[in-house]
């Protein structure tokens, strides 16, 4: 798992590894997740 | 020692070099780089001198702390009163040109006068001689660097140049070095090209000693895992500073069509996870672990294979969400152009959305555009107006000198539409929802520049706790909050200027990382490498010193409160869309104005934005201009 910060409600949410979409437990939004190094995700954009 | 570097004073008219020592008083006030250079444009350049004439002074100053092995600390700056704004002019540039200059002996450069046919300087291990670049007059960037090379046999050889911008005086013409890296900002080719200096090429074999260069080189070690330890550094070093948009057009915090709409719906492929279609490398700058540049190959607009790095997040913006244009592939040709010209991508991006808003709104007619159809996302257009901005070629030379001349060109209302301050374009970013930022532009002393305090880590939702400790002072968590973030600015400005004086890079400090080096590690540093004590506040006050300097040389040229402000659209137009906290925001004016007078008075500068005679005189700098180099 990794943690990403959403950028709605800025709440941080783990992601499973390599995921390629993941959506934010407090606020439900959907991101697509890329990840930029070892067990890192990045949010990359609205899903 | 490193403190033993020289100063040179090179006049291009009677060709006459005159090396001196740096005086340890002025290392102590103003360390080196940007500060030192700001010392000198005080004090050389007389009140209104025309920026494009002999009596504008061009300084080249590398970092205090240049060629230590962290920080990417190879970086120099480049100052000069700036043809494009008539404020304070500099800019910053990294890559390996500033260490192989204190190799040669020299921290400091002071270039006055102009030369009569275009001439470059050759700095050799103590010497400087005026060398003929008439053969190199009228070369790209590219090829100057390395016709001087092979001029010299010598493949070593570091260069700052100028292009085919720069000899045409666009305003915001570049200084260029290596295949990407650029004094992007405030026009500092055309001084060259004013000067008919095409470039300054340094080879440098000379030792540099440092004060305790084993315990030096362990803390350089700390220092590298330290940055590349933060999440953001690691996603740097894989996508460059392209994952900033990432955030900010997911978040609704980019321009796009200028300033119509704050996120590109149809940008999916300027993700910076594109760039893996095109790249097959990284690489850094000096003393540089990061490595956030991408060298790629893409095919031109005529088909031909080019090879180029970068791009930055602000070629994203330039090329693509500003102008409307969705594919990577244009940021990247785009990109390779202005390097090649040497004209600054921000400036370019900025005026080509400016003239193609005024085209949609019927301001400007295919009479005055020489026939080019200025519509959103036309990427032929973008590189056609490219050229002609670089050759002042029809339209182009209209917008060739920026902002200001242009609007009074045009007319019709078009100054509404221009995002600017004191003249020089924005960073695509969209500050209406993040008050912050909006403050920091205002203020900055260059011009709308997101890199003189730009809180970037104000987007980062923080602990209310750790904010307060990084600004040592009650700050807002909430990024479009008005609360506090006066502080941010003024803590982030002296941080950028005493980082721009080390030589190091904005993006190893507390930028867009939050536990980065800062001033406690920039003070041991600082004694490790040279043996000067210089503790947290005495830094502090250093990056006061500096930026106020830099306020009085605005004042001097007739600046005033009024320009510390931001475009009108600022204020009347709401952002249409984005997130919640984003979508309807504008800067409200009487919390912007409030937020100035607190700023001020952080400052100690009174309600007109002038330093007090108690601030001038505790800085030290109630005896300006001093004359003291």
């Amino acid at each position: 798992m990794s943690e990403v910060r959403c950028l709605n409600c800025l709440k941080r949410f783990q992601v499973p590894q390599n995921a390629e979409t993941a959506t934010c437990p407090h606020c439900n939004t959907k991101f697509r997740i890329s990840w930029p190094a070892l067990g890192q995700a990045k949010v990359r954009g609205l899903a | 020692m490193v403190l033993n570097r020289k100063i040179a004073y090179i006049n291009l008219s009677t060709r006459e070099v005159v090396q001196k020592p740096i005086p340890r008083e002025m290392r102590t006030l103003y360390l080196g780089g940007r500060g030192i250079n700001m010392y000198l444009l005080y004090n050389h350049i007389q009140p209104r001198t025309d920026p494009l004439s002999p009596e504008n002074v061009l300084m080249i100053g590398t970092g205090l702390l240049c060629g230590i092995p962290c920080l990417g600390s190879g970086r120099c700056d480049i100052a000069a009163k700036s043809p494009l704004t008539s404020a304070v002019g500099d800019s910053n540039i990294g890559g390996f040109f500033a260490p192989e200059l204190r190799l040669a002996g020299y921290d400091h450069l002071v270039i006055s006068g102009k030369a009569e046919k275009p001439v470059y300087l050759w700095i050799s291990d103590d010497e400087i001689t005026v060398k003929n670049a008439s053969h190199l007059w009228g070369q790209d960037t590219f090829e100057t660097q390395t016709m001087i090379r092979k001029d010299h046999d010598d493949e070593d050889i570091k260069s700052i140049v100028i292009g085919i911008a720069g000899e045409n005086l666009v305003r915001f013409a570049n200084v260029r070095t290596g295949m990407k890296n650029s004094a992007g900002r405030t026009g500092m080719g055309a001084v060259m090209g004013s000067k008919n200096l095409k470039a300054i090429a340094v080879r440098g074999t000379l030792s540099i000693e440092y004060a305790h260069p084993d315990e030096l080189l362990d803390y350089c070690k700390e220092m590298n895992d330290m940055i590349i330890g933060t999440r953001w550094a690691r996603a740097q070093s894989k996508w460059g500073t392209m994952i900033i948009y990432s955030n900010t057009n997911t978040t609704g915090l980019i321009r796009t069509k200028n300033f119509q709409l704050n996120r590109f719906a149809e940008g999916e492929d300027l993700e910076p996870e594109n760039i893996d279609r095109y790249s097959f490398g990284t690489s850094g700058c000096y003393g540089c672990v990061v490595h956030c540049r991408h060298r790629y190959t893409v095919k031109d607009e005529n088909g031909e294979t080019i090879f180029a790095e970068g791009p930055e997040y602000t070629s994203l913006g330039a090329f693509g969400t500003m102008v409307n244009c969705p594919k990577m592939e244009t940021v990247l040709r785009a990109n390779h152009l202005v390097n090649k010209y040497g004209i600054d991508t921000l400036e370019t991006g900025g005026l080509i959305a400016w003239a193609m808003e005024l085209y949609e709104k019927g301001i400007l007619t295919d009479e005055q555009t020489d026939g080019l159809k200025l519509e959103w996302g036309n990427e032929d257009v973008v590189y056609e107006l490219i050229r002609k901005m670089a050759t002042r070629e029809g339209f182009g030379n209209v917008l060739a000198d920026g902002f200001k001349p242009a609007i009074a060109k045009i007319g019709k209302g078009s100054d509404y539409y221009a995002i600017q301050v004191k003249g020089m374009s924005n960073l695509h970013s969209d500050e209406r929802p993040t008050p912050s930022f909006a403050l920091g532009i205002a203020t900055s002393t260059r011009g709308a520049d997101h890199l003189r305090s730009r809180p970037a880590i104000d987007l980062y939702g923080l602990p209310k706790e750790l904010l307060e400790e990084i600004y040592e002072g009650p700050v807002s968590p909430d990024s479009t909050s008005y609360e506090g973030k006066p502080r941010m600015i003024w803590w982030q400005e002296r941080l950028y200027a005493v980082t721009d004086a080390i030589g190091t890079c904005k993006f190893q400090t507390v930028f867009c990382a939050v536990h980065a080096p800062q001033w406690n590690e920039y003070s041991k540093l600082i004694q490790l490498a040279t043996g000067m004590e210089l503790p947290k506040t005495q830094l502090m006050d250093v990056g006061e010193r500096i930026y106020t300097l830099e306020r009085l040389f605005n004042l001097r040229e007739g600046f005033t409160r009024k320009d510390d402000a931001i475009s009108e659209r600022y204020f009347k137009e709401p952002t249409p869309i984005g997130f919640p906290n984003v979508k309807g925001k504008t800067i409200d004016r009487k919390q912007f104005e409030k937020m100035l007078d607190e700023y001020y008075t952080l400052h100690n500068w009174d309600s007109n934005g002038v330093p007090t005679k108690e601030a001038l005189e505790r800085l030290g700098l109630s005896k300006e201009p001093s004359h003291m180099i």
